[in-house]
């Protein structure tokens, strides 16, 4: 029998157990749904990261927002449009040792606003894919880390035994759709949303509350005589699961905890609320967020959306960085953005913008980054893409060693050793890509 | 049931800002046409489209609930060269075809129907652009209304299947296998029923795919799935035991800004992420569920102990005497935790619980009244892996 192209993918695709489906769906790859604790048998135990180990908050965006159209480096090609708005100025920025041009509201980052940018670090990356569906892929990096977890959880499962969290996954408090929720080995993770987190954590006093221990007493009764007594293999895992998640709770430190009762929304402001509350409490290492940057403006008249946005989101890195400040934390946690994509950038691009697989920019800010512009923009297909980029000094080069199609993972190779982790678990941690040394503190 | 039909002519249509009207009514007269699950307000809310987009995503969210599939490129449907509505920006790219040549066609009469904002589409250049519908095996070249793209979707061969399929995710958490003999003819009933909910539902949950009764092809292939009770799950359940109305107050006509529906927004759910015919379900207990659960359960504890004015037809337990508490117990074993008192657990269950209730008056610490502890009794069986768990 012949078997041609399409009927042997389409068997492997909805076959037996539609792995290869699910596969699709999830992001994940098919050896990981079909076992994840084997296929990440190999990850090293224990603290894999060095003293400086970071906590991490990452903002995250399956709507492939325009975060790349403005950022330094794009005002030096006339033929890229940007928004009239006067708000969005063209305007000085310096990162590190490079002077260059951004939309003004980037220079928040500087002096007059968070006074970050000796830390902050711009990539210019491609994610190369134009679907939004593809979210979650990209946040396995297109296909660059072991057994296909997403990065948020790559950084999570090295950093989590360093800093002593109560649990290992990272908790995403900004999902604004399920394809910017996360998973963990293979298992898709809850997104709590901000609103909720202080009725969830928050106990009323009085006497229910004071019976905690008690019930818990029983509870653990109940689960040793009454529901593992006799159960399956998953049904044991499960109450041991709920086990692991009652000791957590009550784990928790209260401390903190009145810090989220003033969240009354999902705002970005409450999502940094929850945030640097998350970190405080030592529930997660990684954050996830999600800071708009004008969305999916394919009609934008005269990229209004994209102007409003553009100043929104970077107030909200600007108020994350005096947050963590005011907290003790700006040397404990770094912050990094990864979307879907970047936008189309051409002169044509007056009213809104369409996907870009060619480019995307991504900010890393930290103890652990310098001040750096890497990569830049050049010219593709009749609109922009990232260039080549030299992993020594950061600067995009034509004669730059690492090609657009791997920035992304050297985007994230970079941020691994930057908040922190050793680099022999980063090379296995993510299969491809080169450690931009240029964007790294030290 | 409400019907809905264009306006004859001269005809006014229905005034839309008549709140107690639109209640009271069993007929909208609209001159946008509204026909299915793909074509209300809600729906292009959550899924919007553009002019690059050009109702691609609306057409493909609308394939995949009806049918449970997407344009993937992995469709063989045999489909002429250059169908009418093809994109020509993507029709010279063999890598953009693949999916573009059914795509296209297919939104077309979505495109010639409604505007980037689903109004009534006014736009000559559009309203009488061509079309066909090619998907998954069917092919109809007689697509002139938005009613034809509706009766191709209602009796897409793939329906039934997608729809045994969705509700294997609600009750599974998982898949279940397309081909096993036990889902297909669940499939058949489903069909023959001519699509009764009913059926699928009683068909499906008695089947040994759902309780693994005895062994069948989708329990070998998927493995043992021991999931928690996400948001539906969990607030179904308590509604459908403790005959509370919509303790999580899910119904988005009457929001609530107070207690359990606050919690609940937090608890983990079931979600269709843009372009997924697979739902994201989380199914571990975590931190954020185990506290969510706990004050949920205080609180409903709160509505049914000794409330002397508890929330209509809501089940109510008392604390008075001890025949009054035994009851309380029985009933959160039986009715509560579900274990019926053939489960041999059912006796270990209830002596474990009225030693919580015992021990609760008897605190040395902080003894409780006896409401408090009847409360915190049945905060643990609330807290139970028969209630915060699938599969157990």
């Amino acid at each position: 029998m012949k078997l041609n192209r399409r009927d042997a993918l389409f068997g492997a695709l909805f076959g037996g157990t539609m792995v290869g489906l699910r596969a699709i769906a999830s992001g994940l790859p098919v050896k990981m749904l079909l076992d994840p604790r084997k296929a990440l048998a190999d990850v090293p135990q224990g603290c894999q990261a060095s003293a400086n180990a970071q906590y991490v908050i990452l903002s995250t965006s399956g709507a492939g927002d325009p975060l790349n159209a403005n950022a330094p480096g794009t005002y030096d090609d006339s033929g890229i449009s940007h928004p009239q708005d006067p708000a969005m100025a063209k305007t000085p920025i310096t990162l590190g040792s490079t002077s260059t041009t951004a939309a003004a509201p980037w220079t928040t980052l500087g002096p007059s606003g968070a006074n970050v940018l000796g830390r902050t670090s711009v990539f210019h990356l491609a994610t190369t894919t134009p679907v939004h569906p593809k979210e979650p892929q990209v946040l396995s990096l297109m296909g660059s880390t072991i057994a296909g977890e997403m990065f948020p959880s790559v950084l999570a499962a090295a950093l989590a035994p360093c800093l002593g969290t109560l649990q290992t996954q990272p908790i995403s408090v900004g999902a604004a759709t399920p394809s910017e929720s996360l998973s963990f080995q293979g298992q898709a993770l809850p997104t709590v949303p901000p609103a909720a987190l202080a009725a969830t954590l928050l106990n009323p006093a009085g006497e229910l509350t004071n019976l905690q221990k008690l019930r818990d007493s029983t509870l653990n009764d109940l689960y040793t005589n009454v529901y593992k007594s006799g159960a399956s293999p998953a049904q044991r895992q499960f109450v041991d699961s709920l086990v692991t998640s009652q000791d957590q709770v009550r784990k928790i430190n209260p401390q903190y905890l009145s810090a989220l009762a003033s969240i009354q929304d999902n705002s970005e402001a409450s999502q940094i609320l929850a945030a640097v509350a998350l970190i405080q409490m030592k529930i997660t290492p990684v954050v996830a967020v999600h800071f708009a940057f004008g969305g999916d403006n394919h009609n934008d008249t005269a990229l209004a959306n994209e102007t409003a946005q553009t100043q929104s989101g970077m107030a909200s890195i600007v108020s994350l960085m005096q947050a963590l400040a005011a907290a003790g934390l700006a040397d404990q946690v770094s912050f990094a953005t990864l979307n879907v994509f970047g936008r189309t950038m051409n002169a044509s691009h007056t009213d809104g913008r369409d996907h870009n697989k060619n480019h995307h920019v991504s900010i890393a800010i930290g103890k652990g980054f310098r001040g750096s512009l890497v990569g830049g923009v050049q010219q593709v297909d009749g609109d922009y893409g990232a260039m080549p980029i030299d992993s020594s000094s950061g600067a995009g080069a034509a004669s730059g060693d690492i090609q657009p199609v791997d920035s992304l993972a050297s985007f994230a190779r970079t941020v691994m050793v930057g908040v922190g982790v050793n680099e022999d678990l980063v090379t296995k941690q993510i299969t491809t890509g080169t450690i931009i040394r240029g964007a790294l503190a030290s | 049931m409400v019907s809905i039909r264009a306006p004859k002519q001269g005809e006014a249509t229905t005034t839309f800002y008549d709140a107690a009207g639109l209640e009271s009514g069993s007929e909208l007269v609209l001159s946008t046409p509204r026909v299915g699950f793909f074509t209300t307000p809600a729906f292009t809310a959550n899924w919007q489209t553009n002019l690059s987009n050009s109702m691609r995503v609306t057409l493909n969210q609308a394939l995949i609930v009806a049918t449970g599939m997407q344009v993937d490129g992995t469709d063989s449907t045999p489909i002429m060269k250059n169908p009418p509505g093809l994109d020509q920006a993507h029709a010279s790219t063999p890598d953009c075809y693949g999916c573009h040549q059914y795509l296209d066609p297919t939104r077309s009469i979505l495109q010639a129907t409604y505007s980037d904002n689903y109004g009534q589409q006014t736009d000559p250049n559009w309203s009488g652009q061509k079309g066909l519908f090619a998907f998954q095996g069917v092919v109809d070249t007689n697509i002139s209304t938005i009613d034809d793209l509706a009766r191709n979707l209602a009796t897409h061969p793939k329906v039934a299947s997608a729809w045994v399929e969705k509700l294997c995710y609600y009750a599974n958490s998982e898949a279940c296998t397309a081909d096993d003999p036990e889902f297909q003819s669940i499939v058949s009933k489903f069909q023959a029923s001519t699509f009764s909910w009913k059926t699928l539902v009683e068909q499906l949950l008695s089947s040994p795919i759902v309780t693994n009764a005895t062994e069948s092809q989708t329990a070998t292939e998927q493995g043992e799935m021991v999931s928690i009770t996400r948001l539906d799950h969990l607030c179904a359940l308590l509604d459908s035991r403790l005959g509370l109305g919509d303790v999580c107050g899910l119904d988005l006509t009457k929001p609530a800004r107070v207690g359990i529906p606050i919690i609940a927004a937090g608890l983990p759910s079931d979600g269709y992420g843009r372009g997924a015919p697979v739902p994201v379900l989380p199914t571990q207990p975590t931190m954020f569920l185990r506290a969510g659960a706990e004050n949920i359960c205080e609180l409903v504890a709160q509505t049914l102990v000794d409330n002397p004015k508890p929330p209509d037809g809501a089940k109510t337990y008392s604390s008075a005497s001890d025949t009054d508490v035994d009851a309380a117990v029985a009933d959160f074993v039986s009715n509560l935790m579900a274990l019926e008192s053939s489960d041999p657990r059912a006796s270990q269950a209830a002596a474990i619980l009225k030693s919580h209730y015992q021990a609760a008056l008897g605190d040395s610490q902080s003894p409780a009244t006896p409401t408090e502890a009847l409360e915190s009794t049945f905060t643990v069986a609330c807290l139970s892996p028969s209630v915060l768990g699938i599969g157990n």
